[in-house]
């Protein structure tokens, strides 16, 4: 059985209109690429910014208007001035905003001392496309579940569902 | 009879590098202590030195993998361009690119295995990647059977015919990834180690509602009795495909599973056994004992 197109572009749709500001920074140009960021954009997560680097003026704009998530590389990823690494900038982005963080790190003990305060990470570094969309997908259900409150981005919930219940629906 | 001389031994102080977050310049000045990193270290007040190594084979392997890493990511991406729909977690055997990601997941474990970086592997209670929080048993033993398919030599088997007896509703949920790692060691060595045209069987059993032992049983040349598998750099045999490398590191994995969760009832053990069939051939039969798991949601 094929999946119900009209839902899943109601359902993107409804993703797009209830759209999440989720931003990704890392250094490194083939991690979230822009094939990466395509996909993710054509399955219905709209509304992400990718760059490379944290200023001190982006940081400075973070604190007045947070992003819903922010997904951060831990070294080389920020002015010293913000942060001394990523880690440092995830926990204060956490301390000082509503945003959600989730880190990635070829080095996994760099989460050694700081799994505790972080809301999420990035355990598979080396992603397709594919990966990166269902890795997306349970960061924004993290985020749905834990971290907005109930009634913020239904929009974005009812999208979510509608999408995912035709996609199980199959077969 | 001459007094055996004595060579002066002197200690060089090296700054240190062990950690880039270096706590330790955070302590009181004339401070002689051991870091969280096991490393010996004096704070002079202008620097920290220590008598350890500058740079450790460790170091080495941990900074190789952070520059082969971007290097692999950039080989995925441009597979992931031929070929949408590619996954490093499903390796389809009769897609090239597939492939191509294949042996970038193998680069990726060995590295991975090289660097140690589970003696730092998190403790449980953070929430991980969705897919790697709970895998599923049966793909992920799939999936790794066929990855370490694609390296073929002489020495390496062929044609083996393996049944894999998980269920498809199994999954593990807890420190997944060098779960992941550890089954992906007796699947390597199924293939290093099997005779051409043997039977392979994967199967789980299951010990309680929660535990299960994941057992590798393939057919090979026999091992001398006692023989110190586990032995970091022990090999069976002068031209064995292997380096003594694996086996030591699943027991490494083991324990710092237990250790993470601190599971001090039924920890989970790496056991290994052979059931002689003649002269020439053995059943080698690798068991991870209490593994923990769940039916997947």
């Amino acid at each position: 059985m094929k999946p119900s197109q009209t839902l899943i572009k109601l359902g993107k749709w409804l993703m797009q209109h209830g759209r999440l500001r989720i931003v990704i920074a890392d250094d490194e140009a083939a991690y979230f690429n822009e094939n990466m960021l395509k996909a993710a954009k054509s399955a219905g997560y709209h509304g992400i910014e990718r760059i490379h680097y944290v200023t001190q003026a982006i940081f400075s704009s973070w604190l007045t208007t947070p992003p819903n998530i922010v997904i951060l590389d831990v070294r080389n990823v920020c002015d010293s001035g913000v942060a001394k690494d990523g880690i440092e900038l995830a926990r204060t982005l956490l301390r000082e905003t509503s945003a959600m963080v989730a880190v990635t790190s070829a080095h996994k003990w760099h989460f050694r001392k700081s799994l505790p305060q972080i809301d999420y990470f990035i355990e598979d570094r080396q992603l397709t496309s594919t990966d990166f969309v269902n890795e997306l997908s349970a960061i924004v259900d993290y985020y749905l579940s834990k971290k907005a409150r109930f009634y913020r981005h239904v929009l974005m919930r009812i999208g979510v569902s509608l999408v995912r219940g035709a996609m199980q629906g199959v077969g | 009879m001459t007094a055996p001389f004595t060579i002066p031994i002197r200690v060089q102080y090296k700054e240190c590098v062990i950690c880039p977050s270096k706590p330790c310049r955070r302590t009181r000045v004339g401070t002689l202590e051991v870091c969280a990193y096991g490393i010996a270290f004096y704070n002079t007040g202008s620097e920290i030195l220590t008598n350890r190594e500058r740079v450790t084979t460790r170091d080495i392997a941990a900074n190789l993998r952070h520059e082969l890493h971007r290097v692999l990511m950039y080989i995925v991406s441009q597979a992931d361009e031929i070929e949408p729909n590619l996954s490093t977690r499903r390796i389809n055997l009769a897609s090239p690119s597939s492939r191509i990601v294949g042996a970038t997941v193998i680069l990726d474990k060995f590295i991975e295995m090289v660097s140690g970086v589970y003696d730092f592997h998190p403790d449980r209670g953070c929430s991980t990647s969705g897919t790697a929080a709970q895998i599923s048993l049966y793909d992920t033993v799939r999936r790794l059977v066929d990855t370490y398919s694609l390296i073929k030599n002489v020495r390496r088997a062929s044609r083996l015919d393996i049944a894999i007896d998980i269920p498809r509703d199994l999954a593990v949920v807890t420190m997944a990834s060098p779960v992941e790692n550890l089954i992906a060691v007796f699947t390597d060595n199924i293939w290093k180690y099997s005779l051409p045209d043997t039977r392979v069987v994967i199967r789980s059993k299951p010990k309680s509602a929660t535990l299960v032992d994941l057992e590798f049983t393939n057919i090979g040349k026999p091992l001398p009795l006692g023989s110190p598998i586990f032995e970091k750099g022990y090999q069976a045999y002068p031209n064995s495909e292997g380096f003594g490398f694996g086996l030591y590191w699943a027991k490494v994995l083991a324990d710092h599973y237990n250790d993470a969760q601190r599971r001090i009832d039924s920890p989970m053990s790496i056991q290994y056994g052979q059931e002689l069939i003649d002269a020439e051939r053995t059943k080698h039969i690798f068991t991870i004992e209490n593994l923990a798991v769940q039916d997947k949601q």
